[in-house]
């Protein structure tokens, strides 16, 4: 095997995009251990590559930023999610719990002022 | 590394804030839309979360290891979201013969990036690269897709990727 032309075949370029077949990309990885100047090379080349898409960044939005690395922080604290979420579903039960009580005490009231207002009709002479 | 692989929040925020741009890019060269490429690079860090204990530093990088996984999933989210009912031989004909189009106008936004750099390139470099790379189809694929032997999909790999990097760096 010439090394040297291997190494400037474009495989490495493609092994690092992920562009290879799997076999060229065991072949590489075998190779790899064997010669240390293709081992430099690739490593140069990721360097390389890796500057170079620093450089040419684009940045998303504040908003997305934010949204993401909440994300991030969610995934990182379950348990503390599980736990505000089992607080929120406690003030719903204590709301509905409060919502229901006001039901049926204006229920009762509205039926007892039903009743009492037809016993006065009733009894109007 | 290893507070990245205790997944640790600090080390996972330096990596989002260090790494974002790069990869937002990449991602923008797949889907141009802003709001559904900052979608995907909200999946793509939650993946590199959830996948960062397969990472193997002894074969690559990690910016390597992140870009590859960007990558794949920018093909993935435009996979699914255009081409559910088609097979996966019609997409490749579907790719193919919109390749002319796509050498005008690459991508809605004017990004200085790859893809662009690409475009600059013979059109039969394009057309390898653009199926590799950007739509994510297998060397065979590409080989019956343009009508041309095995090994000649794998030269012109070859040959445009070392083009490519006389041309990017």
């Amino acid at each position: 095997m010439n090394i040297k032309e291997y190494i400037s075949s474009g495989i490495i370029e493609l092994y690092v995009m992920g562009l290879c077949s799997p076999e060229e990309e065991q072949e590489l990885e075998q190779l790899r251990v064997q010669y240390p100047e293709l081992q430099t090379a690739i490593l140069q080349y990721e360097k390389d590559m890796e500057e170079k898409m620093l450089q040419q960044g684009i940045l998303p939005s504040a908003a997305a930023d934010e949204a993401i690395l909440h994300r991030l922080e969610s995934l990182s604290a379950p348990v503390v999610t599980m736990h505000n979420n089992i607080t929120r579903v406690r003030k719903i039960n204590w709301i509905r719990a409060i919502a229901a009580s006001v039901a049926i005490l204006l229920g009762i009231s509205a039926y007892f002022n039903y009743t009492l207002y037809q016993k006065t009709k009733n009894n109007k002479p | 590394m290893q507070k990245l692989k205790q997944q640790d929040n600090a080390a996972f925020r330096y990596l989002y804030m260090h790494y974002r741009g790069a990869l937002f890019n990449i991602i923008l060269q797949v889907i141009p839309q802003n709001e559904a490429a900052a979608d995907v690079l909200q999946e793509v860090f939650v993946q590199i979360w959830k996948n960062i204990d397969k990472y193997n530093e002894e074969k690559g990088r990690l910016f390597t290891w992140m870009l590859k996984l960007t990558g794949n999933m920018a093909i993935h989210q435009t996979r699914s979201k255009n081409f559910k009912v088609h097979s996966k031989n019609e997409d490749i004909t579907n790719y193919v013969s919109t390749i002319d189009q796509k050498i005008e106008a690459p991508t809605g936004i004017n990004h200085i990036g790859l893809r662009q750099q690409v475009h600059k390139l013979k059109p039969e470099y394009i057309a390898v690269l653009e199926l590799s790379y950007f739509q994510g189809f297998k060397q065979e694929e590409i080989a019956e897709a343009l009508n041309i032997p095995l090994g000649t999909v794998k030269t012109r790999l070859r040959s445009a990727i070392i083009e490519l990097r006389k041309e990017f760096m």
